[in-house]
C-alpha cells in the first residue's frame, strides 16, 4: 500500500484495523488488512466526495472499522474449529520433543545465552579463588551488626592468612571503601564496576584512621589459596565465602538437593518403567521429555537466582534463598507429575497420545465391571484402560495390544 | 444440497445480486453493521454462493487502491430462489 493512500484513511480507523488484525490467523492477516483498509479508503473517499464533512466521514468509517473486530474474531474461531489436524500433529511425540527443544532455545535466546549463569560460573575478579568475604555473624533477631574500623584492623593484624583486607560499605549506590580496596581485588576501577552483583554509582575512598566508619564487611585476599580451609576453621564465627562464586551462592552445596531430588526421581521412574517391561522407545521418550522439561525449569531458575545480588555483607539472604529453593522444588514436582500423567496417556508402541475416550463399566458394579475410561491409539496399536477408581482400588492402567489387522480400521483416521 | 440460508444471509446475497458489489455498499443498502456483513460474506463465499475478486479497473479510475468486490454465482442464484420461497420479504424485495 502506498503511503499517500494510507494517509487518506482516518487514523482512528487505521489503528482499529491494525488492532483487530492481531486476532486474525497469521496466514490470512495480510490480505484481511488489505481488504478492510482499502474498503475504508474507498468508503471515506465516497462520503467526502458526496459532500460529507471530514469529521462526519471519519466517524462513519470508525463505526465501519469497529465491525472488523467481529470479523477478525469470527475468522479466529473458524481457525480454531478447523484445527483438528493441528491437534493430531501435536499428538506426535517427535513434534512434542521438538517444541520443547525450541522452548529451551527460545529461553536461551531470551536470557542472552544464560548470561547470568555464565557470569556466575566464571571468575568475577582476577585470581578470585584467593578472595574471601568477611562479615560479622547475625546478631539478635537476625540483625547484621556492622564491623567497625577497629574490627577490620583486628582482622588484618590477627590473621596469618590474609595478605590484605579492605573494608567496604554501600550507601545509596555509593561504595565507601578503604584505599586498598582495588588492590585487594587485583583490578583497576572500571566505568561499569559492579560489586557482588550490586550497581556502583560512585566510589569514595575513606581513611579509617582519620574518620571511624561502620563497615558492612571486608573483603580479603588469602596469601595462599590452600589456606582457605584453615582460615574457615579459625574464623568460624564469621562468614567466609569463596570469592570465585560470590554471585552464585544459591547454588552452593546445601541448596543443590532439589537437583539431586529430580535426578534420583528420574532414575527411580526409569527403573520402574524398565521393570514394567515398557519398550525402549517409550522409556527413551519419557527420559528425554522429562529431562528437557526439568532442564528448562532449572535453567530458568538458575538464571533468576544468579541475577539476584547477594547481600553486601556477604552470605546468603536466607529469606530469598528459601523462597527460591522452595519454588524450584515445587516446580520440579509439578513437572515430574505432569510428565508422568502425560506418559500414562501415551501409546507404549508409538508414544502418540491416545484419544477417543469411551466410558466403560458401571459405577454400581465395583467387583465385576469397574468404571474406567478406555482410549484408543489412533495408529491402531491397542487400547488403554484407565481406571476411575485408582485411588481406592489401586488398579493400574491396562494396555491391551490389538492384532495388526485392526490397523486398517485406523488407516484413514487423521482427525481423532 | 446447501444448508438453507438465514434471513440475514439471504438479504446480503440479494444485495449483491442487485449490484451492490462492495462491502461498504452492501452495508449501506441493507442497513446491517459491517460486523455482520463481512462474516456472512465469508460464509457465503465458502459455500460457493458468491465469488470475490480484486477490482483494479474501478480503482484506477478513482486513483485509489484496488477494492474487493463480490458477485453471485449460479449456485447463489439457486439458493436465493429457495430463500425467496422461505422468506416472503426476500421474494418481495427480489421483485
Amino acid at each position: 500500500m502506498r503511503q499517500e493512500q494510507l494517509c487518506a484513511i482516518p487514523a482512528l480507523s487505521r489503528w482499529l484495523i491494525e488492532a483487530a488484525g492481531l486476532l486474525v490467523p497469521g496466514p490470512f492477516r495480510s490480505e484481511w488488512r488489505r481488504e478492510w483498509l482499502w474498503e475504508i479508503w474507498h468508503g471515506y473517499s465516497t462520503l467526502t466526495r458526496d459532500g460529507a464533512s471530514a469529521a462526519r466521514a471519519s466517524r462513519r468509517m470508525t463505526g465501519f472499522a469497529l465491525g472488523a473486530f467481529v470479523d477478525a474474531g469470527d475468522l479466529r474461531m473458524e481457525a480454531l474449529r478447523t484445527s483438528q489436524d493441528t491437534r493430531s500433529i501435536a499428538r506426535n511425540p517427535f513434534v512434542f520433543i521438538g517444541a520443547l527443544a525450541i522452548a529451551f532455545l527460545a529461553l536461551a535466546g531470551w536470557t542472552g545465552g544464560f548470561r547470568h549463569c555464565r557470569t556466575a560460573l566464571g571468575s568475577l575478579y582476577p585470581d578470585s579463588g584467593q578472595l574471601v568475604l568477611l562479615s560479622r555473624p547475625l546478631g539478635v533477631l537476625g540483625l547484621q551488626t556492622p564491623a567497625n574500623t577497629g574490627q577490620v584492623s583486628t582482622w588484618v593484624e590477627s590473621s596469618t592468612w590474609f595478605g590484605n583486607v579492605a573494608g567496604f560499605v554501600l550507601h545509596d549506590g555509593t561504595l565507601e571503601v578503604t584505599p586498598n580496596f582495588f588492590s585487594v581485588l587485583h583490578m583497576d576501577r572500571s566505568a561499569h564496576f559492579r560489586f557482588l552483583g550490586h550497581s556502583v554509582g560512585a566510589v569514595k575512598f575513606i581513611d579509617p584512621g582519620r574518620s571511624p566508619v561502620a563497615f558492612s564487611g571486608a573483603i580479603a585476599r588469602l596469601k595462599n589459596p590452600a589456606d582457605r580451609q584453615a582460615a574457615e576453621k579459625h574464623w568460624g564465627g564469621f562468614s567466609i565465602y569463596d570469592g570465585a562464586r560470590v554471585n552464585a551462592t544459591f547454588l552452593d552445596e546445601r541448596n543443590r538437593w532439589p537437583l539431586y531430588f529430580a535426578g534420583v526421581s528420574l532414575l527411580f521412574l526409569a527403573a520402574g518403567m524398565l521393570h514394567a517391561r515398557r519398550p525402549p522407545r517409550y522409556l527413551a521418550f519419557f527420559t528425554v521429555k522429562t529431562a528437557l522439561l526439568l532442564g528448562i525449569v532449572a535453567a530458568a531458575w538458575a538464571e533468576v537466582a544468579t541475577a539476584i545480588p547477594i547481600p553486601i555483607t556477604g552470605g546468603v539472604d536466607l529469606g530469598t534463598a528459601a523462597l527460591l529453593v522452595g519454588f524450584l522444588l515445587l516446580s520440579q514436582v509439578f513437572v515430574l507429575r505432569w510428565s508422568l500423567q502425560d506418559q500414562a496417556e501415551r501409546c507404549p508402541v508409538c508414544c502418540r497420545l491416545v484419544s477417543m475416550p469411551v466410558s466403560v463399566g458401571s459405577r454400581s458394579s465395583l467387583i465385576l465391571d469397574r468404571p474406567a475410561v478406555e482410549f484408543l491409539c489412533t495408529r491402531g496399536h491397542g487400547t488403554l484402560r484407565l481406571s476411575d477408581l485408582t485411588a481406592c482400588t489401586g488398579e493400574p492402567s491396562q494396555w491391551t495390544p490389538v492384532d495388526r489387522s485392526w490397523r486398517e480400521v485406523f488407516a484413514r483416521e487423521r482427525t481423532a | 444440497m446447501h444448508t438453507p440460508l438465514s434471513l440475514t444471509s439471504a438479504i446480503i446475497l440479494l444485495a449483491v445480486e442487485n449490484g451492490r458489489r462492495y462491502g461498504f455498499e452492501i452495508m449501506d443498502a441493507t442497513g446491517l453493521p459491517s460486523g455482520t456483513i463481512y462474516p456472512a460474506l465469508r460464509r457465503l463465499e465458502k459455500a460457493k454462493l458468491i465469488r470475490s475478486d480484486w477490482d483494479s479497473t474501478a480503482s484506477a479510475a478513482s486513483q485509489g487502491p484496488p477494492r474487493k468486490y463480490f458477485r453471485v454465482t449460479p449456485e447463489g442464484r439457486g439458493a436465493l430462489d429457495a430463500a425467496g420461497k422461505r422468506f416472503p420479504a426476500v421474494a418481495q424485495l427480489k421483485g
